[in-house]
């Protein structure tokens, strides 16, 4: 019993380290995997995992519940970071800088492992960090492979948003995956 | 046994947590439990301090004659808190500045000389922001809301005039980040771009990009949107038809700014003046160890950036034409997010809700 009971929301709204600590252990592999199928580049992975984490530490007592899933708040996070890398062509580090953070290098085991991460697709990866009512939305019809109408009817909504949210947590997912949008 | 990347991670965020975790408690610390200096003390150190400041006006009306003139520089010429939380999208039109609020997820109009947040717009999450047209446009691209309607606010009155569904022509959902208004408005995604005709609020055209490559820039010039893709290629098309025009024959090696008929293209390390037909530089600049962001106001170019392991970033003002530096200044707050072009120089407006004012 203890923080790894906790939810994601919990754990960021509690503000101390050791619940810090959790959040970044309940995530981090997604994210490093994340990063890596879409830079296909260990070193740029690594590199936007460390600052995102950076940037949420500095970040979390913003993070407000009511407005999504902190999973959804930390690929928000990813999704900029991941967004300037492409734009400038490489990494920032002003987060990192901000906390006195050095830049890590990587050994030869580390950009096996995250090269292992970059090929694994699986389903609960891509659809973490997505806002609640998507995931189980996706989770319901693509992997469960039941209806839209069966899902309106179990979550009391019409077809239509059953369809939108699927179509919405896919599009994201195809993103996360490297593909286009 | 060696630790993982991940373990060091760990282990370096938890140092940075309990730093923060101390930072935190200090900085919570009542007021009152610091030590008060005795009357007779203050009133000394008053009067000493007034001494000093008498001498040093006095030297300086003396000698300020045989100095040259101080050469123009960056200054911080205000502070001021705006928000709790401040995304990186802003524009100016309509004698006002657009902020994107992302803890409330409002537009905020700002008076540019008072400072002063003169209304909210409440648009549900942060937002892309550009103004053209006689309209505000806004595209929501936080966290959570993705795909959402762009919007278009009557600047007069603050109001929503139109929900333009995310859709391509042929009715696909798209996922637009940032706007760009020419003769149209142009929504930019990863995948491509659509385009908004202003006089019926109706999507009329895609851009849809082949390739694996996604869009991670754009840019106008002139009659032409050009853009970027995370390859550095550069696709150019026709700014009110979308039609293809071409690939400019070299590659960019960071984000790129309009001036005049040449270029501003930023880098990791260096600032540079190029020839949009042949990517050739007329001029480069290095500076600092990360540039950031930056934007062009006039002739003059201002460049957010890191300068050696100092945890606070800077900002340089360059001259267009010629890339000298006229000089630097130290941004007195964390977290720069964004950058927006006011009277002769930039406002700096950073997470923490700040907007940092900076001129010639």
């Amino acid at each position: 019993v203890g923080l790894q009971d906790d939810s994601d929301e919990q754990l960021l709204a509690r503000g101390d380290a050791a619940s810090f600590e959790r959040f970044y252990i309940n995530h981090v592999d997604a994210l490093l995997g994340f990063f890596a199928r879409r830079t296909r580049d260990a070193e740029l992975a690594a590199d936007l995992t460390a600052e995102t984490f950076a940037a949420a530490l500095t970040a979390r007592r913003r993070y407000r519940p009511e407005k999504g899933a902190a999973g959804a708040w930390l690929y928000g996070i990813a999704h900029k970071k991941l967004a300037d890398a492409q734009r400038r062509g490489y990494a920032e580090d002003r987060a990192r800088r901000r906390l006195r953070m050095e830049r890590l290098e990587l050994t030869d085991d580390d950009v096996a492992r995250i090269g292992r991460l970059a090929d694994d697709h699986s389903a609960s990866i891509l659809v973490d960090g997505l806002a609640p009512e998507q995931r189980d939305a996706v989770m319901a019809h693509v992997v469960h492979d039941r209806s839209y109408d069966e899902i309106a009817g179990a979550l009391g909504t019409s077809q239509a948003v059953v369809r939108k949210r699927v179509s919405r947590g896919l599009q994201t997912v195809r993103q996360r995956m490297g593909g286009r949008g | 046994m060696t630790e993982d990347f991940t373990d060091r991670l760990r282990l370096q965020l938890r140092r940075a947590a309990l730093g923060e975790e101390r930072r935190g408690a200090l900085s919570r610390r009542p007021v009152a439990v610091r030590p008060r200096p005795s009357f007779a003390v203050a009133a000394f150190a008053s009067a000493a301090a007034a001494a000093l400041l008498l001498v040093v006006t006095l030297w300086l009306l003396g000698s300020r004659e045989n100095e040259p003139a101080v050469p123009a520089g960056p200054r911080v010429v205000a502070n001021v808190r705006l928000a709790d939380a401040l995304g990186g999208e802003a524009d100016a039109g309509f004698g006002s500045l657009w902020l994107s609020e992302s803890q409330e997820g409002q537009i905020l109009r700002v008076d540019p000389s008072t400072r002063r947040v003169t209304a909210r717009i409440p648009v549900g999450d942060e937002a892309a922001i550009a103004t053209g047209d006689g309209s505000v446009w806004a595209v929501p691209r936080g966290a959570v809301k993705h795909g959402d309607p762009v919007l278009r606010i009557d600047p007069r009155t603050g109001r929503t005039v139109a929900r333009i569904a995310q859709r391509t022509p042929a009715g696909e959902p798209f996922d637009g980040g940032f706007i760009i208004i020419g003769p149209r408005v142009w929504v930019l995604g990863s995948s491509g771009a659509i385009a908004i005709d202003p006089a019926t609020n109706r999507v009329v055209r895609e851009i849809r990009l082949g390739g694996g490559y996604l869009v991670v820039d754009a840019l106008l010039r002139g009659r032409q949107l050009w853009l970027i893709t995370s390859d550095r290629r550069i696709t150019r098309f026709d700014a009110r038809t979308g039609r293809r025009l071409g690939r400019v024959s070299w590659r960019t090696t960071g984000f790129l700014l309009p001036f005049a008929d040449k270029l501003v293209a930023v880098s990791k390390g260096s600032v540079a003046l190029l020839d949009p037909a042949t990517g050739k530089a007329a001029w480069r600049t290095r500076l600092g160890t990360e540039l950031h962001d930056a934007r062009v106001n006039g002739s003059r170019v201002f460049v957010e950036g890191a300068d050696g392991a100092t945890a606070r970033e800077r900002v340089w003002q360059l001259d267009a034409r010629t890339g000298r530096v006229a000089g630097v200044v130290t941004m007195p707050e964390f977290g720069p997010a964004g950058m927006v072009p006011v009277v002769s120089g930039v406002w700096l407006l950073t997470s923490g809700g700040h907007a940092v004012d900076v001129q010639p």
